[in-house]
């Protein structure tokens, strides 16, 4: 077995992809052939506790400052209704829509810190998982190819290709600065007196969740198309190949068991490598989606409960900048699905 | 694109947040209404200009074309004032009483029942006032 993974290791390039892995994710601290081991093995527990460990000790370290943001943001609400309350009682109003203002500002600040700091993270994410599928994806499709045939691989590697473009453009140049418009939006609406920017605000929502399902939607549909063609067309042309050496007299039987076993091999490697693909992708991908979650839950949380005591524009621009992390949050998760999708359809149409 | 429109909700931020300041610090509430439909008027200005781009009429290129009519009437009637400026004085004055005749021909030509008056050229001399009428 120790050979068997070395020429693997050699054939597939595993060795140069595990290097550049470990340039692009200094932390994760990558071990391929143990994860590749495990896979062959079907040692699944053990490969995802692995995957676990690796990724959940960065997201314990993020919820310690999103605990002192959320409290932070709590005392903002309640010291916003006591300084409200105790300002009127001057005679003009104006002074307590002054301290108001200044208040409010202070506590768009501190949200957009938050809502910043969680976009810079998304897109990080969305920019890790491209180059992690830049590089780990040539050595899938040529598994592919390898177990199904060349025109399958060909079609899924230009699949990638185009989703590879969609988040780059779309995902990444278009939804991003969308969104930040948006918190932007809900953020300027509460300074207004009457909310007058509700339904630009609700427009803009509403064309970044299009955008978004739309993208899932395009990419599963061509993805399944493809499947339901190209390996079709593989597997008749190996068939046929196949046919024809059995068919020769004295070695046809043997020939036709050996390139059965080659080809089911093949398609242990194939789905290995795919399965490694899959839990790298998950390793890379979740401790910022959990952040990302993690931010918008705590500034919901805090919008609501700044309902209890505050004014109803504070709370509602902490809810509304909690929207704005949740679509985050939605993107680089849109993002994630998409290779994986693809991947898994691309797996599981290629088994013969 | 969705740099641009980030760029314009900033700016437009900024000029709401700014304009908000003065609206609280303000005086006294008389004219605070028509302040507010100013304020409005030009955030809803700054958010129309990513449209107007999308339609090919940005604020740069209409104020250029107008810039450019402008200079090609200016530069024709600068033209026609040099023309005159450097004719004689019997030269003007025959350029001025055949365009008072064809201007007087026109009118009679739109109205053909009143009979044409003799033009006569009569000469005038303008003197400069001093002191109380």
């Amino acid at each position: 077995m120790e050979m068997d993974m070395d020429s693997i290791f050699r054939e597939y390039g595993m060795d140069g992809i595990e290097a550049q892995l470990g340039e692009l994710f200094p932390t994760l601290q990558i071990d391929l052939e143990t994860l590749l081991k495990q896979a062959f093995t079907g040692d699944i527990k053990g490969a995802l506790t692995g995957v676990v460990q690796m990724t959940f000790g960065s997201v314990i370290t993020d919820l310690a400052s999103l605990k002192n943001t959320f409290l932070l943001l709590l005392l903002m609400g309640i010291g916003a209704a006591l300084i409200s309350h105790f300002i009127r009682i001057f005679d003009k109003h104006q002074v307590a829509d002054a301290g108001f203002y200044f208040l409010y500002l202070y506590m768009a600040a501190v949200l957009m810190k938050c809502f910043f700091s969680a976009a810079h993270t998304a897109a990080e994410a969305i920019q890790n998982i491209v180059a992690f599928i830049q590089v780990f994806i040539p050595a899938y499709f040529l598994s592919v190819g390898i177990a199904t045939g060349t025109m399958t691989a060909g079609a899924g590697y230009q699949i990638i290709l185009l989703i590879i473009f969609l988040v780059e453009k779309i995902l990444l140049t278009l939804l991003m600065p969308l969104i930040n418009s948006y918190m932007l939006l809900a953020v300027l609406n509460g300074c207004l007196s009457e909310e007058r920017l509700t339904l630009l605000e609700s427009g803009m929502e509403k064309m970044i969740r299009f955008l978004l399902k739309a993208s899932l939607g395009i990419v599963a549909g061509i993805s399944t198309l493809q499947s339901l063609l190209t390996p079709a067309i593989d597997s008749a042309k190996t068939g046929l190949l196949q046919k024809g050496l059995s068919a020769i007299p004295g070695v046809g039987e043997v020939t036709d068991s050996v390139v059965d076993m080659a080809f089911g091999a093949a398609v242990i490697i194939k789905n290995g490598i795919g399965f490694v693909a899959l839990l790298l992708l998950i390793a890379i991908a979740l401790p910022p989606l959990c952040k990302l979650l993690l931010t918008a839950f705590v500034l919901k949380a805090a919008g609501a409960f700044m309902g209890l005591v505050s004014d109803k524009r504070m709370s509602t621009c902490a809810d509304r900048v909690g929207n704005a992390g949740r679509l985050l949050f939605q993107t680089a998760g849109t993002s994630f699905l998409l290779f994986m999708i693809t991947i898994s359809v691309a797996a599981f149409t290629t088994n013969r | 694109m969705g740099d641009e429109v980030f760029s314009v909700i900033k700016k437009a931020s900024i000029f709401l947040i700014g304009a908000q300041l003065i609206l609280h610090l303000k005086p006294n509430g008389m004219y605070e209404k028509y302040l507010k439909f100013i304020v409005h008027l030009m955030a809803l200005t700054l958010f129309m200009m990513p449209l107007l781009k999308l339609f090919g009429q940005t604020d740069e290129k209409a104020f250029s074309q107008s810039l450019a009519g402008y200079e090609q009437m200016m530069q024709e009637d600068m033209m026609q004032i040099n023309y005159i400026c450097d004719l004689s004085e019997e030269k003007r004055q025959e350029i001025y009483t055949r365009e008072i005749k064809s201007k007087l021909n026109n009118i009679y030509s739109e109205n053909p029942t009143e009979a044409p008056a003799p033009i006569e050229t009569v000469e005038i001399e303008v003197k400069a006032h001093e002191g109380n009428p």
